[in-house]
C-alpha cells in the first residue's frame, strides 16, 4: 500500500517537473522568437509574441523592458512607459528601465520632471531597491530562522548559566531580522500599490466633477503620469504631478500594476 | 416754446405719413366650408397710409356670393429715440356666403395708395355640402372649435428643407416650424427623432413660445420655429427625414357664459420629407479627399524653424469655410523620415449662418524631430467637394524649412581644451535579449514560504519540552528508573530471546530478573523488592486481578524453573516467551489506559 502510494507520487512529481520545463522551455521559445522579430523590425509581431508570453502569465523585468521597446518602435509612448514603469516595479535598480523612463518622459507633448530626491533619500532608495524582493525575503528568512536556533539553543545549553552572550546575539539578529523584514514589506507594499498611472489615448480632458458637463479643468496628453486618488463608476479623480486634480474617464488610461501572486 | 414744439411735431407726424408704405394682407378666416355656412374675408392695410386708401371693390366671385362689407380701423403712435412714428391699420371685412359646392378661388385684390399699387395672393376655399362647425366671427382672429376634424386644419408642424435633391455629405438645414389658430400652451417634444442615415447638427430648439403673426395658404395662423437641424447624409439614396412630434395642450373655449374654457392635450407631427442622395464623384476624386463637402480655404503656421534635434514643434493648419465643417477628417501630415508624429489634436468650430454651416477646423500637428540638417516640410494638401461647381478642389499650404542642429549634452567639469560629448540621437535602450521568466514574482506568495516559518516556530515548544523533561530526569531519580524500565526489560528480553533460542534455563533467570526490575523500576518501588510486594503494589496501582493473577502465575512458575534439575524442551521455553510476551502487552496496555486517564482528568 504504502509502495503505491510513493510510486504514485514520484510518477506526479515527474510529470509536473516535466510539464513545468515544457512549460519553461515554450516560455523561453517565445522569448527568443520575439526578440527575433524585433531584431527583424516586424515589431507588430514582436509585440504579439511578448504580450502573449505576458498573457500566460509570465513576469520578468526583462520582458516589460521589450514590450515597453516594442511600443515605442510603433509610437505608442503611453504604453510603453507604462510597461517600463511596471518593469521598474520589479526591479527599482533596473538601470535601463530607468534610462527609458525619463528618454520617454521627455518625448511626451505634455512637460513632465523627474522626480528628485534629496541625497539621504537618494542614498536610502538605492539601498533598498539594491536587492530584489525576494533575495530580501531569503535574507530575513534566515535571520529569523537564526534568530529562533539562538532561542532553542539557548533554552537547551545555557539552562541556568549566564545568558548575556547568546542574547546579545539574539539581538542583533532580531535587529536584522526586523530591518529586511520591514523593507520586504515596504517593497511589498509598493509592489501591490497600483494608484500610479500612465494615460493611453492620445489626450484627455480633466473635469471638476466625474462628468463631461462639469468644468474643463485641464487636458493632457499621452504618456502622462499621475497619480489616481479614487475612482467612481466610469471616472477616476487623478492628481498630476504638478498638484492639479480632475476626473477623468477610466477608458483612458491604465494603472501601473504588476500581478504578484 | 411749448406751441413750437408741438408744432413741429405734428408738422413732423404729416410728414412721416404722407411718405410712409402700406403693406395688405388677404385672408379667411376658413378654407373649408359648407353650403349653408359663411365666409369671412378680411382684407387689412396697414401702414402710414392706410387711412387714405378708400375702399377697395371686391370683384364678383363665381361661387359665393357678397352679403355685405364692414370697416375697422386703428391706430397708433410710439416715440422711438425721441422719433415719432405712426402706425394705421384698416380692414375691410366681407361676408361671403357659398353658392354652391366645390372649388372656388378668391381672386387676387389689387390695392392702390397713393405710391404704389399691392395685390393680395389667391385663397382656395373648398365648400361641400351642409355645414362645418363655423368659428365665431366676433373676432378678428378666431379661435376655432376643437373639434378633431378640424385640429388637422388648425394645428400642425411642417418640416421644410430647401431642395429634394443632396450630395453625401451635403449639409441640409431643416426647419421644423409649428403653425396654430388656437390658444396653446404646455409645449413638449414627444420623442427626438431618429435620423437614420444621418449625421447631425442641433442648430436650434426653442426653449419658450415665441409665436409670430404668419399668413399660411390664405389663412392667418400663429407661427412658431420650433426646431433647426443641419443633417450631413452619410449614405446614398432615397433617405426620409424623419417627423418631429410635438404635445401640447390647446385651450377649448366656453360655448355659453356659464362655461368655463378647458384643455385639451394633443400630439401632432410633421409629415416626414422624403430626399434623395447622390453618391460624390468618383472620377476626379483626389487622393487627399477626406471627405470634406462645401467650400473651403486652407492656412498653415509653424511654432518656429529653428530647433535641436529631439525638439517637438507644432504645425498648424486651418481650414476655414462653409460645408460639413465638423464631419470630415483632417489630411494626415507627410511621413517623413526625420520626424517623428504625436496624434493630432483637433479643434472644430461651425456655427448656423444664413442656412450654412459656417466654421473652422484647427488641426495641431505635434512634431518631433530626429535628425539634424536643413529640412523641408513639404505642403499639406487639403481636397473637398466644392457644391458650387460639383467638381472636386485641392488646396495646398506653403512649404517649411526647418533648421535642426545637433542637440549638446554637457558632461560634467573638464579643460577648455577638451570638447562636450555630442548627442547625435536619442532613443530608448536596445531590447533584452536574456530573460529570467517567472510565473509568481514574490516568496511570499508561495506556501513553502510559510511552512519554513511555521516549522522554524515549531522547534521552540520542542525545545522547551526537551529541557523540562531533562531537568525532570535529572532531579528525579525514581522518574528515571521509570523511563529506563522498558530499555532494562528489552535488554533482559533480547539475552531472554536468544537463550530460548538455544533452549538455555538461563531463558527463566533472564526473563524473572528482567520481569522483576521492570516491574519495580514502572512501580517505582525498590528494586529488591519481592514477588509479593509486587503484586500487592500491583493491586494497589489497579492493574487488573486476571493481570496480576498471570503475572504471580507466570512469576512462580519461572521461579520453580529456575532451579529444576534438568533440561528443558525448546517448544515449552518457547510456550512460555509467548506468555511473556502477552504479559508485557497486557501490563503496558493497562499503563497507557492508566495515563491517558490520568491526562484527561489532568
Amino acid at each position: 500500500m504504502n509502495k503505491t502510494i510513493v510510486c504514485l507520487l514520484v510518477i506526479l512529481a515527474t510529470l509536473l517537473t516535466i510539464s513545468s520545463l515544457e512549460a519553461a522551455a515554450n516560455k523561453s521559445e517565445l522569448f527568443d522568437k520575439g526578440v527575433e522579430a524585433y531584431e527583424g523590425r516586424q515589431f507588430e509581431e514582436a509585440l504579439e509574441y511578448f504580450l502573449q508570453l505576458s498573457d500566460d502569465g509570465a513576469i520578468s523585468p526583462e520582458l516589460y523592458h521589450n514590450i515597453g521597446n516594442t511600443y515605442y518602435r510603433l509610437n505608442k509612448i503611453g504604453m510603453a512607459i507604462l510597461y517600463y514603469k511596471m518593469g521598474l516595479k520589479l526591479k527599482p535598480s533596473d538601470v535601463s528601465l530607468q534610462s527609458n523612463v525619463e528618454f520617454l518622459l521627455t518625448q511626451t507633448v505634455d512637460k513632465q520632471s523627474v522626480e528628485e530626491l534629496n541625497p539621504f533619500l537618494k542614498f536610502t532608495k538605492r539601498m533598498i531597491d539594491a536587492l530584489s524582493l525576494n533575495m530580501l525575503l531569503v535574507i530575513s528568512l534566515i535571520f529569523f530562522i537564526v534568530s529562533v536556533l539562538i532561542i532553542n539553543l539557548t533554552l537547551i545549553i545555557y539552562p541556568n548559566e549566564d545568558r548575556t552572550i547568546p542574547y546579545l546575539f539574539l539581538t542583533f539578529t532580531l535587529i536584522l531580522t526586523a530591518l529586511f523584514g520591514g523593507t520586504s514589506i515596504h517593497r511589498l507594499k509598493n509592489l501591490n500599490d497600483d494608484t500610479e498611472a500612465v494615460l493611453i489615448a492620445s489626450s484627455a480632458n480633466g473635469y471638476s466633477g466625474p462628468a463631461e458637463d462639469y468644468t474643463n479643468l485641464f487636458r493632457i496628453h499621452e504618456g502622462m503620469v499621475f497619480t489616481v486618488v479614487k475612482t467612481d463608476n466610469d471616472w477616476s479623480q487623478i492628481m498630476l504631478p504638478t498638484g492639479i486634480s480632475g476626473w477623468v474617464k477610466n477608458d483612458l488610461f491604465l494603472r501601473v500594476k504588476v500581478r504578484s501572486k | 416754446m411749448k406751441k413750437i414744439t408741438l408744432l413741429i411735431t405734428f408738422i413732423a407726424v404729416l410728414i412721416s405719413t404722407a411718405y410712409g408704405d402700406i403693406s395688405v394682407e388677404a385672408y379667411v378666416d376658413k378654407t373649408t366650408v359648407g353650403t349653408a355656412d359663411q365666409i369671412r374675408f378680411t382684407i387689412e392695410i396697414s401702414g402710414a397710409d392706410a387711412s387714405k386708401v378708400g375702399q377697395s371693390e371686391l370683384p364678383e366671385i363665381k361661387g359665393l356670393r357678397n352679403l355685405g362689407v364692414s370697416t375697422s380701423s386703428s391706430s397708433s403712435y410710439s416715440v422711438i429715440n425721441g422719433k415719432i412714428t405712426s402706425s394705421v391699420t384698416k380692414s375691410y371685412i366681407y361676408t361671403l356666403q357659398p353658392t354652391n359646392t366645390g372649388k372656388v378661388l378668391i381672386p387676387p385684390i389689387t390695392i392702390k395708395s397713393k405710391n404704389k399699387s399691392v395685390t393680395t395672393s389667391p385663397i382656395n376655399i373648398t365648400v361641400i355640402d351642409g355645414t362645418v362647425n363655423p368659428p365665431p366671427v366676433s373676432q378678428q382672429f378666431n379661435t376655432p372649435q376643437a373639434s378633431t376634424e378640424q385640429i388637422g386644419d388648425n394645428l400642425f408642424i411642417i418640416g421644410l428643407v430647401d431642395k429634394s435633391t443632396y450630395y453625401k455629405g451635403e449639409p441640409i438645414p431643416v426647419e421644423y416650424k409649428l403653425y396654430s389658430r388656437y390658444d396653446i400652451h404646455n409645449l413638449s417634444f414627444v420623442a427626438e427623432p431618429n435620423f437614420v442615415g444621418f449625421w447631425k447638427d442641433d442648430v436650434f430648439t426653442a426653449n419658450r413660445a415665441n409665436f409670430q403673426r404668419v399668413q399660411y395658404k390664405g389663412q392667418m395662423f400663429h407661427m412658431m420655429p420650433l426646431r433647426t437641424v443641419v443633417l450631413y447624409p452619410n449614405q446614398d439614396g432615397q433617405l426620409t427625414i424623419p417627423s418631429m412630434e410635438l404635445s401640447v395642450d390647446i385651450i377649448v373655449r366656453s360655448r355659453s357664459f356659464f362655461d368655463f374654457d378647458s384643455t385639451r392635450k394633443i400630439n401632432i407631427k410633421s409629415d416626414p420629407i422624403n430626399i434623395e442622395v447622390k453618391e460624390l464623384p468618383i472620377i476626379g476624386r483626389p487622393a487627399s479627399f477626406t471627405g470634406a463637402v462645401g467650400n473651403y480655404r486652407i492656412s498653415s503656421t509653424i511654432s518656429d524653424t529653428k530647433f535641436n534635434v529631439g525638439d517637438t514643434f507644432t504645425y498648424q493648419l486651418k481650414i476655414t469655410g462653409s460645408g460639413n465643417v465638423k464631419h470630415f477628417q483632417p489630411p494626415a501630415f507627410p511621413n517623413l523620415p526625420f520626424v517623428r508624429l504625436i496624434d493630432p489634436e483637433i479643434t472644430t468650430e461651425a456655427n448656423y449662418d444664413k442656412k450654412r454651416m459656417v466654421g473652422s477646423q484647427t488641426v495641431l500637428y505635434p512634431v518631433i524631430l530626429t535628425e539634424d540638417g536643413s529640412l523641408a516640410i513639404p505642403p499639406i494638401e487639403f481636397s473637398y467637394f466644392d457644391l458650387t461647381t460639383k467638381s472636386y478642389k485641392t488646396a495646398k499650404t506653403e512649404q517649411y524649412i526647418v533648421n535642426v542642429s545637433e542637440s549638446l549634452v554637457t558632461t560634467s567639469g573638464g579643460y577648455s581644451a577638451q570638447k562636450d560629448i555630442l548627442s547625435i540621437g536619442s532613443d530608448v535602450i536596445n531590447i533584452q535579449k536574456q530573460a529570467k521568466i517567472k510565473h509568481s514574482a514574490v516568496l511570499v506568495y508561495k506556501p513553502y514560504f510559510w511552512f519554513i516559518i511555521a516549522l522554524t516556530l515549531l522547534t521552540i515548544p520542542f525545545s522547551i519540552y526537551y529541557k523540562n523533561e531533562r531537568d525532570k530526569l535529572m532531579s528525579d531519580r525514581s522518574y528515571h528508573r521509570q523511563k529506563r524500565a522498558h530499555k532494562i526489560l528489552n535488554k533482559y528480553l533480547k539475552e531472554a530471546s536468544s537463550a530460548a533460542e538455544r533452549g538455555n534455563s538461563d531463558f527463566y533467570a533472564y526473563t524473572s530478573s528482567g520481569l522483576q526490575k521492570y516491574l519495580t523500576d514502572t512501580l517505582k518501588i525498590s528494586r529488591g523488592s519481592t514477588t509479593s510486594v509486587i503484586i500487592s503494589s500491583l493491586h494497589n496501582a489497579n492493574y487488573p486481578k486476571e493481570v496480576v493473577d498471570k503475572l504471580e502465575n507466570l512469576m512462580n512458575r519461572f521461579a520453580e524453573a529456575r532451579f529444576r534439575p534438568g533440561g528443558f524442551a525448546k517448544d515449552m521455553i518457547d510456550n512460555d516467551f509467548d506468555d511473556v510476551k502477552e504479559l508485557i502487552s497486557l501490563l503496558n496496555r493497562h499503563k497507557n489506559k492508566k495515563r491517558k486517564s490520568n491526562s484527561l482528568k489532568g
